[in-house]
């Protein structure tokens, strides 16, 4: 029988008969073993594939959304709460993006290692820089749409925010099993190491396309733009969460052929209708993209699907053309932003 | 007036909260309005008007307990619809909730009016519980089983405070109820839930009242699909063992039959078409038969507001009428989920 979750598992380390009967008493007495691998639920398949590179045999990995599901809109199974109530530790990806389904497990599970405050609670959004974040003093209105007070949470479309939550997630893990510390740290610096290396080949496979205005469906695609200069000026939906109306899809329209946008981004699990109408009366180019790992079948980690998205973007932009950059001069401030943010992480 | 003054309060609570102070509890207001025209001679020929203005606030308390309160104002005053304290992690799979509670009797009376689908509540819960929800003060304690699935076993003790089936708080005397509900994944998109359910406490002085029910959800909801486009079916059967005197004045069981069933189809991601076939037998008097059905269709601009109408035809006793109701709910503030 198929579960909800998307689950990674890894071998288990050869247990002795006197740890396994510890191991028995610890975990009768729900309590982390030293023996059993630690089991990590994670909101999302990308912290579950982060979790997974950091922990390697040492943690049993399973992922609450899967990659082609609205991780806005996780239905709240029980069978979700089995998962929860035998966690050592819980991965959000945070900034509310799991407000409207997860408190509601959490207060089923009875688990207090993964409560808000818990051991085993990891917000992985910590020290990752956000964006669209309001000021406190900010009044927020639901006319605005389904906006998030504390910023966009699509934190994970940016591969240097990966590198991040791969520190936090370590750090967690490095508590709750102290015994494996030196393994989870240098298993993380290999992924560092790995994800650096990774992320100058998508640098220089996106740098020609520059300020290139791309059109999205929501904006989710915010972190990746950000990241590879890419710009994003509207989307297809009229409000974050409002499906567009066939009057806004028009304006879009006019808006693609105006801009000469010359391609159109969606998440895997919005109906595409209305990109593929827009790509259709404008000619602009459209991908339906993997938003995390496990949006595709062979997308199975970070460098997957960091691969797949820069490498298809590319190669649309390539075959439109020559790059279009709109108002190329005056980006020097973001140019120094972005320089300045990958410095202050190799520095670290 | 008393609409009047829980909005006032909502403005001072909503002054108090928004943005001032991150401790602050989740403040959300549902609102609910309603409009219903019948040909039923009995009763009027169409209602309507703000049915509901309800105050929600919800935050963890400390650690250890968490608390939600529901505050209510209608046309006829403002009550405390549910207010409860509950445990965040107690050992062994406990949970222990007190408070003024919704009994946790079938599927459908865990779930909140607004998030029904459908506008009219189900013949069952209109013949079995006062205003067709089971909600009385008491304690509730849960167990969650450690195997692999899902499978919970919750108590509860009431007040017995229901007037319909209960004794009304005429006698001071407590009402039982009891839950086994279980969950099964069936693949990625299918999933089937599986309930049952007792009840039993006092009706009158040495008159008790027995009420058993079975429920089961069957759902398909596929993630992999773009549309949203899901299949629901629920069903409840309930069987009511009522005490009362004859008339000689003897005791007697009055054993009655119900159950209904709805199917909820959601064609796209902002509707859903929904029909509901109903059947009860009076409690007190098994031998007049109810029945009902119906249908209702739902639009959801975005996930903070639905508007539902529904058309329902009833018949009972040799009569038939026809009832066609809408209903406008929106929610202002965070609102999470409902039970699944």
């Amino acid at each position: 029988m198929m579960t909800c979750s998307w689950t990674i598992r890894l071998p288990i380390r050869t247990v002795s008969p006197l740890g396994s009967i510890l191991g028995l008493i610890l975990f009768l007495g729900s309590s982390v073993s030293d023996s059993a691998p630690l089991r990590i639920v994670a909101t999302i398949p990308d912290l579950a594939a982060i979790a997974s590179e950091v922990g390697g045999e040492f943690v049993d990995v399973t992922a609450i959304a899967r990659g082609h599901q609205d991780p806005h809109f996780v239905d709240p199974k029980p069978s979700l709460v089995v998962k929860l109530a035998k966690a050592d530790a819980l991965l959000v990806v945070g900034r509310e993006l799991e407000a409207p389904w997860l408190p509601a497990l959490l207060r089923s599970a009875r688990n207090k290692r993964i409560l808000p405050g818990g051991p085993g609670y990891v917000d992985c959004s910590r020290g990752v820089r956000i964006l669209e974040e309001h000021a406190h003093d900010h009044k927020l209105s639901r006319a605005e749409g389904d906006v998030h007070p504390h910023g966009n949470p699509h934190w994970y479309l940016d591969p240097l925010n990966h590198l991040i939550a791969s520190r936090t997630i370590r750090d967690a893990l490095r508590t709750l099993d102290p015994a494996q510390a030196d393994v989870f740290s240098r298993r993380q610096d290999a992924f560092a190491v790995k994800l650096k290396e990774a992320m100058a080949v998508w640098d220089a496979r996106l740098a020609p396309w520059k300020h290139v205005e791309v059109l999205t469906y929501h904006r989710s695609w915010i972190y990746l733009a950000d990241r590879y200069h890419l710009e994003m000026a509207i989307e297809i939906e009229p409000r974050p969460g409002i499906p567009p109306s066939p009057g806004h899809t028009r304006e879009v329209i006019a808006a693609v052929r105006e801009r000469k946008i010359p391609l159109i981004i969606q998440d895997p699990y919005y109906d595409p209708g209305a990109g593929t109408e827009i790509a259709r009366r404008t000619g602009a180019a459209f991908l339906v993209l993997p938003s995390m790992v496990g949006g595709e079948p062979e997308i199975r980690d970070v460098f997957g699907l960091f691969d797949a998205l820069t490498g298809r973007i590319a190669g649309a932009l390539a075959a439109r053309g020559a790059p279009v950059p709109r108002h190329e001069h005056d980006h020097g401030h973001d140019h120094d932003h972005h320089e300045h943010s990958n410095e202050r992480e190799d520095a670290r | 007036m008393r609409v009047a003054v829980l909005v006032l309060l909502i403005g001072l609570l909503s002054s108090g909260f928004a943005g001032s102070n991150p401790l602050n509890p989740d403040l959300s207001v549902i609102g609910v309005f309603g409009g219903a025209w019948t040909d039923d001679a009995v009763s009027p020929r169409f209602d309507g008007g703000l049915d509901e203005l309800e105050l929600v606030v919800k935050a963890d308390v400390d650690p250890f307990l968490t608390a939600e309160g529901f505050i209510a104002a209608t046309e006829s005053g403002v009550s405390l619809e549910e207010a409860w304290v509950s445990t965040l992690a107690l050992p062994a799979g406990l949970k222990a909730t007190l408070g003024k509670i919704r009994g946790t009797f079938g599927k459908l009376n865990l779930s909140h009016e607004h998030a029904w689908y459908a506008v009219s509540p189900p013949l069952a819960s209109s013949f079995l519980f006062d205003e067709a929800v089971l909600v009385d003060h008491g304690a509730r304690l849960a167990w969650l089983s450690p195997l692999p699935v899902f499978v919970e076993l919750t108590a509860e003790a009431l007040r017995g405070n229901d007037r319909v089936s209960f004794s009304g708080g005429s006698v001071p005397d407590w009402a039982g109820v009891g839950h086994l509900k279980t969950f099964f994944e069936l693949g990625e998109a299918w999933s089937l839930e599986l309930g049952g359910s007792g009840a039993g406490g006092p009706n009158a002085p040495g008159l008790r009242t027995l009420i058993y029910g079975a429920d089961l959800a069957l759902r398909f909801r596929d993630p992999r699909t773009k549309t949203h486009r899901n299949v629901s079916l629920f069903a409840e059967a309930v069987l009511s063992d009522r005490g009362q005197l004859d008339a000689s004045g003897s005791p007697e069981i009055a054993r009655a039959r119900g159950g209904w069933v709805l199917l909820d189809i959601q064609p796209f991601r902002a509707w859903h078409v929904a029909g509901r076939v109903d059947y009860m037998e009076e409690p007190a008097s098994p031998d007049v038969d109810h029945h009902a059905y119906g249908g209702s269709l739902s639009y959801s601009p975005s996930e903070f507001s639905n508007l539902m109408f529904e058309v329902r035809s009833d018949s009972a006793g040799g009569t038939s009428w026809t009832t066609v109701s809408g209903r406008l709910t929106f929610a202002l503030g965070p609102h999470g989920a409902h039970p699944f």
